[in-house]
């Protein structure tokens, strides 16, 4: 292999990607952009809209007001820190007035509603749609309304009996958080931090990859190529250079912007969230560290995990772009390239999707050895601080033994007539 | 300088495209290879690029032979052929001194040989410009510098002036007259018979992956006793009773 003739078509790939300003946005820009206004967006329009209901006092439909303790309705309609109260409205019809969206929920007190403790227990029916976020919001609102009236009761018939209320609550539980400071950090939804990295490998060499196969062989540049003395192994690999060289650019950038959401969650968060609810400052400011630490805003990675990731980056790169070769090579027009290296793109974001459930997985040496999958467990790992150097191994060596596989067959496709000149 | 001997290229077992196929074409001579779209024209001009491989026969290019040394053959040949287009973000400059990489040349002896190649293909000011923005005639002037970059002993011509306009194609065609000078061999593959008369010193009727003839230009006239080469194919190609239903 000549380096120099490798080093040509690299070159060349690299000079016309770099011209292709749209193709740089979508590498450099996109990630740096993407991921902090997904990672600290997504959070705080979340904690936005159920803040927002929380704030505000929703109308709920009452069946059997007649019934309804005074108590119960106060609880009910009364504000309490964090939360407002809501509206009572009479209705008739329970499931017509929810599903006709007059009220959120409907409460149906029962004639024989208690106001003393002591006898067997009421149910009080809350009609609500169960399968909605917002109505369930609601529902608890309502749960710890009805809760508060129930729990005025006991300690009414423990103060009768001469017993203070904690009578009930002899021991109570106390969750304490056994979490390493970067899983803290990176939170419960740290899963989605590796398809991330992953899909912008994808995506970053996709481009150069279709570009220098298929878009040769539509431009008719492929054949004035391959006559000239340059081997079609130096081809192959020059190409792979250059490809993965942009894989590993938007990577880069992509990591940019991690770090940048980490750095602007901590200065926009508490501003963004912190005035939304006036007298409850302190709490929500509390409440925007929980949403940053949620969405991974938190990160905190130290050098050895930057090096691993890095190790583990540059050989996932190194087998997506030569499978990205691979593929658009058998392709005869830009667009057929598109459409055959569309599934690859599916291949890194499904395994993402189940990384949510990592932890019920047990992680032995051969879960990361499945390609992919295993890569990202240890962008995972490294995102929650669990550096091991062992699994990072296997996984770069699996990662490499899938980039010489690809890399042959696009060398055997690279040399074949059928798929050099389809017609 | 280019010899061909009983080349043969088989898709499977039902389709030949090229069957027995001989030709010499010597120092200093534009070589027609003449033949309707579909004779096997390109196929062979591929075999002898050594981008497909012949099922049987032998072939040398310059003295290299295609099957031992298709380094060799690929080192002293330049193919254009009509669907060949350029890198649309590199301008002609660029695009001729990257080949030129793969031919042992430093930047400074490309850009030499580019100005070398300027006057003739008059390609001036537009070599700075993204080949992107260039007419379908200049694409083709840069496709053709870029093919004799390294002054290779044999060019072939590949329907070489298809979609060109009156102009850019006379360009071509008075580049290839300008080429054989020196000892070199232009192997030139058209249907266009007008350009086959006015060019070639010699050719080679194929059709349907046979050789039906091989002689100079006026001796295919002659020994069918036709007008122009047109009228000549003709003759050679058709059967006699297919001839007369025409007529």
């Amino acid at each position: 292999m000549r380096w120099n003739f490798v080093w040509s078509v690299a070159y060349k790939e690299i000079l016309s990607t770099f011209r292709d300003r749209r193709t740089l946005a979508s590498s450099i820009i996109l990630p740096l952009v993407m991921i902090p206004l997904f990672l600290i967006g997504l959070p705080v329009i979340m904690a936005k809209t159920f803040g927002g209901e929380q704030e505000k006092r929703q109308n709920i439909g009452i069946v059997g007001l007649a019934y309804a303790p005074k108590a119960l309705v106060k609880a009910l309609e009364t504000d309490t820190p964090g939360a407002k109260g809501v509206n009572l409205t009479p209705v008739t019809d329970p499931i017509k007035a929810v599903q006709d969206k007059v009220v959120e929920a409907v409460i149906v007190i029962p004639a024989n509603m208690p106001s003393v403790a002591g006898g067997a227990p009421v149910p009080v029916k809350v009609y609500t749609k169960i399968s909605s976020t917002k109505s369930s919001l609601v529902l608890s609102k309502i749960t710890q309304g009805i809760d508060a009236y129930s729990r005025a009761l006991v300690a009414a018939r423990l103060a009768q009996a001469g017993l203070p209320a904690q009578t009930l609550t002899p021991v109570v539980a106390e969750p304490v958080s056994a979490d390493t400071a970067a899983e803290k950090a990176s939170g419960i939804l740290a899963f989605i931090i590796p398809m991330f990295i992953l899909q912008w490998i994808v995506v970053g060499g996709q481009a150069t990859a279709i570009d220098a196969t298929a878009g040769e062989k539509e431009r008719g540049t492929l054949e004035a190529l391959l006559v000239t003395p340059v081997s079609r192994l130096e081809v192959v690999v020059g190409k792979l250079l250059a490809v993965g060289g942009f894989s590993i650019m938007s990577t880069v950038f992509s990591m940019l912007g991690l770090a940048l959401t980490g750095v602007a969650s901590r200065v926009v968060m508490p501003s963004l969230l912190g005035t939304t609810s006036g007298d409850l400052t302190s709490k929500s400011s509390a409440n925007s560290a929980d949403f940053a630490s949620i969405f991974g805003g938190n990160l905190v990675i130290g050098a050895d995990g930057l090096l691993q990731l890095l190790v583990v980056c540059l050989s996932v790169a190194a087998f997506i772009a030569a499978l990205l070769i691979a593929i658009s090579i058998f392709a005869k027009s830009f667009k057929e390239a598109q459409t055959y290296l569309a599934p690859v793109v599916l291949l890194v974001t499904l395994p993402a999707i189940f990384l949510q459930f990592a932890d019920f997985l047990s992680r032995g040496a051969a879960l990361y050895a499945v390609p992919i999958i295993g890569s990202m467990l240890v962008i995972l790992d490294v995102v929650k601080g669990v550096v091991n150097w062992q699994n990072a191994m296997i996984v770069v060596g699996i990662n490499l033994v899938c980039a010489a596989v690809a890399l042959a067959f696009a060398l055997v496709s690279f040399r074949k007539e059928s798929v050099l000149f389809r017609n | 300088m280019v010899n061909v001997f009983e080349l043969c290229k088989r898709y499977g077992k039902k389709v030949t495209a090229v069957s027995n196929l001989s030709f010499q074409a010597k120092p200093g001579e534009i070589f027609g290879l003449l033949g309707p779209n579909g004779a096997g024209k390109t196929t062979t001009l591929r075999i002898l690029a050594t981008l497909l491989e012949a099922t049987s026969g032998e072939a040398t290019v310059a003295g290299h032979d295609i099957r031992k040394d298709p380094e060799g053959v690929r080192r002293n040949l330049g193919v254009v052929n009509g669907g060949m287009g350029l890198y649309d973000r590199l301008t002609g400059r660029e695009i001729m001194r990257y080949f030129a990489s793969f031919y042992g040349m430093s930047t400074a002896q490309a850009d030499a040989r580019i100005d070398e190649l300027a006057g003739p293909l008059e390609m001036g000011d537009l070599l700075d410009r993204k080949a992107g923005e260039y007419s379908t005639g200049m694409k083709q002037k840069v496709v053709i510098g870029r093919a004799v970059i390294h002054e290779p002993a044999v060019l072939i011509l590949d329907e070489a002036t298809n979609g060109l306009d009156v102009v850019a194609r006379r360009a071509v065609l008075d580049f290839a007259r300008a080429y054989r000078s020196g000892g070199r061999v232009v192997l030139y593959s058209t249907h266009v018979m007008a350009e086959a008369e006015e060019l070639c010193d010699r050719a080679a009727i194929i059709d349907k992956g046979v050789k039906v003839a091989e002689d100079t230009i006026s001796n295919l006239k002659a020994s069918t006793g036709a007008d122009d080469l047109e009228e000549a194919f003709f003759r050679l190609t058709r059967a006699p009773e297919t001839a007369r239903v025409l007529v």
